[in-house]
């Protein structure tokens, strides 16, 4: 009889530890299939990301050419022959006028849309000249100060530079079109490998996070896609009273 | 108290958490068919945990008749939600499971009696079991074919994780409960491994019924 209880408890404990290690084992094989799937797929995405950024870099670059290359070249060609029509024909001398103005006006916007499409500065000079044009610029319009500072030179890879502009650009049109901000500071920092950029601004307080799960905050979502496809990370710092303190930082800057 | 009253009132009041869970929050839209689906199976444990207490626990009324009575409502609830979460495709092997157990029942009320029912409804638990198991597969496989996203977000895969475990560690408890009484009379003891399994499906489908939920407004 002992026997017999013996192998009862041993088939209980031995039938059950199978069936236990077989449903764990189920468990275990399916969570770890399917996190290696789920890094698959994200990692096929973000290089889908970065393929989509990188064309529509390029797609920008080629705009700004052809407008400024072509459009501004015609436009230029044609007030130089205005003013050679305005000498002979001087009695339409107002008329003639008018049109150089409007040509004028024609080639500063194509300029600037050009400017916008692709800085020139970022290509040649860098992020920190670049942002500085472009702050100062819209700084000027919106009665905006803009401070931008920079431990020494800040050399970046095209794309890196590129993808922060942008993000630079996202944030700082939203503190003009919403943020009633009066004085931004931009601090750029690089220490060897990973780059800090700290932007405080002392306008509307705002929930970067709250903002950014709403479904019409297609620029949030901007600034995320292009950091994230850079490796990079934006942390809203504590929220205050007023203004606004955040913080872009990206680790290894050179393998981005 | 000893262990082996501390466990079955563990369970028997965790097993009330996933129904009430439901009354106090809202059904998150996105996992609306999924709750819908265990609201049957959620309600029965809570009714059984009910019982249990009253009946069994305080009254002391004899619950063989109602463990036989709830092993076959437990999967009428279970093949409800598994129809549910896998859709219409795979109707004939629901069809044929339904009309297996439905047989497997009757003959185990036939053949009923007193000493005998854990080990005739332990013979129902194999149909059961190799159902929640093929279900659970299929649910996996389906899973891994539609738009990739997090598990641990699922409130499904918390309620099939429970299953699994719950029905994995119950069954040769089950089959032998008998034969343990009888021959060695630690059946009590061994019965804990059943308590523990049914302890961790509790917490992992209030889990589940957590995801699966929000805070009403």
């Amino acid at each position: 009889m002992k026997g017999t209880g013996e192998e009862v408890v041993s088939l209980f404990y031995i039938g059950t530890a199978i069936m236990l290690f077989l449903a764990f084992g189920l468990l275990f094989i399916v969570v770890t299939y399917q996190r290696h799937f789920f890094r698959m797929k994200r990692k096929e995405a973000e290089n889908m990301l970065k393929v989509s950024l990188e064309s529509e870099k390029n797609e920008r670059a080629r705009i700004a050419a052809d407008l400024h290359d072509g459009v501004s070249g015609d436009l230029s060609a044609i007030k130089n022959y205005l003013s050679v029509l305005a000498k002979k024909e001087s009695e339409n001398k107002e008329i003639f006028d008018e049109i150089r103005e409007g040509v004028d006006a024609a080639l500063q916007n194509t300029r600037a849309v050009s400017h916008n499409l692709m800085p020139p500065l970022l290509e040649t000079e860098g992020l920190v000249p670049a942002l500085k044009g472009y702050l100062e610029s819209i700084g000027a319009k919106a009665q905006i100060y803009f401070e931008v500072t920079a431990n020494g030179a800040v050399a970046l890879p095209a794309s890196v530079a590129y993808q922060l502009f942008r993000v630079l650009q996202e944030l700082t049109t939203n503190m003009v079109k919403y943020g009633n901000v009066s004085k931004c500071d931009i601090n750029i920092a690089l220490n060897k490998e990973a780059l800090t950029i700290d932007i405080t601004d002392d306008g509307t307080p705002f929930n970067f996070r709250e903002n950014l799960a709403k479904p019409n905050a297609s620029g949030l979502k901007n600034i995320n896609s292009r950091l994230h496809a850079v490796g990079g990370v934006i942390v809203q710092e504590e929220e205050k009273q007023v203004g606004n303190h955040f913080t872009i930082t990206l680790k290894n800057v050179n393998n981005a | 108290m000893n262990i082996k009253e501390i466990l079955p009132l563990i369970a028997t009041i965790l097993a009330f958490s996933p129904l009430t869970i439901t009354f106090f929050r809202k059904t998150n839209p996105c996992f609306n068919y999924e709750m819908l689906a265990i609201k049957p199976y959620l309600w029965l444990i809570f009714i059984g945990a009910f019982y249990e207490l009253i009946f069994t626990s305080f009254l002391r009324i004899p619950s063989a008749y109602w463990f036989t009575a709830y092993t076959f409502l437990e999967f009428l609830a279970l093949w409800y939600f598994f129809r549910e979460l896998l859709g219409l495709r795979y109707m004939y092997f629901f069809k044929g499971t339904m009309f297996i157990v439905i047989v497997g029942f009757l003959i185990i009320l036939y053949y009923w009696e007193y000493n005998i029912h854990t080990t005739l409804e332990a013979y129902l638990l194999v149909p059961i079991l190799l159902f929640v198991f093929i279900s659970s597969f299929i649910w996996f496989k389906d899973l891994f074919n539609k738009e990739i996203i997090s598990l641990w977000i699922i409130p499904s895969f918390y309620f099939i994780s429970g299953l699994i475990i719950y029905f994995s560690g119950g069954f040769f408890i089950s089959l032998l409960y008998d034969q343990l009484k009888i021959i060695t009379g630690l059946s009590e003891t061994n019965w804990l491994v059943f308590v523990s399994g049914l302890i961790i499906m509790y917490i992992m489908i209030t889990i589940g019924v957590w995801k699966g939920t929000e805070k009403k407004p």
